[in-house]
């Protein structure tokens, strides 16, 4: 699509300029919701593909969390009264 | 001149009155910014959760019934936080697929289970100290 100039726009007719004006809003349309879906995507993978981590870091909190217990309260040895 | 100004009015007006999918793709991009945060601060307030119930507790039964209740609060964190994920998904294949306006029905129903997703998110996560943003877009 041409360019559209002040001069284009003058010289046009109403119906040339309706279509040049709506071809200028449809490609600026999809231009925005191309590059907003790709933020988007890039968004989402990167979420996605983190999950798995935090899974294994909420594993590891488990784990340090059974390990506090325990020191604070440690089974009792042989001869030690209950 | 006259009919530059009248040209001008008409691409304004197109893209003001008109409903865009961009703005659909922005909010959803800001939920998941924001889920992603809750995600990131998960596992050290459930440690933090824990640890105080474990110094607070004077029995090891005690110990072990308080922090098992916040674990399964901390999971049930991360499933949330997963589920919203993929409503968003959802949410985003929809508006995708659909050459409809945004004020389609279908389009605000994928758009609402995403909405609904993330404020049961944020309910739960406030039981772990975990503060997630009020809704991107503010809806």
């Amino acid at each position: 699509m041409d360019p559209i100039t002040v001069a284009g726009l003058v010289a046009a007719s109403a119906a040339e300029i309706l279509k040049l004006v709506g071809e200028a809003v449809e490609t600026s349309r999809a231009g925005n919701e191309s590059a907003a879906l790709a933020k988007l995507d890039q968004a989402l993978s990167q979420f996605e593909a983190s999950i798995p981590g935090t899974r294994h870091e909420l594993d590891a909190v488990k784990a340090r969390i059974e390990q506090q217990i325990r020191d604070k309260f440690p089974p009792p040895t042989e001869g030690t009264p209950v | 001149v006259t009919r530059f100004i009248i040209a001008w009015l008409v691409l304004f007006c197109a893209t003001a009155c008109t409903g865009f999918k961009t703005p659909a793709y922005s909010t959803l991009t800001a939920m998941v910014g924001a889920t992603d945060l809750a995600r990131q601060q998960l596992p050290a307030q459930c440690e933090k959760a824990q640890t105080g119930a474990v110094t607070k507790a004077t029995t090891e039964a005690e110990a072990r019934a308080s922090t098992s209740l916040i674990q399964k609060r901390c999971d049930a964190g991360l499933a949330g936080i997963e589920a919203t994920g993929q409503t968003i998904r959802a949410a985003r294949d929809g508006i995708s697929d659909t050459a409809a306006a945004l004020n389609d029905p279908h389009v605000l129903t994928w758009a609402k289970g995403a909405v609904d997703a993330y404020r049961n998110l944020q309910q739960l996560l406030a039981t772990l100290d975990v503060k997630l943003p009020t809704m991107p877009g503010g809806t």
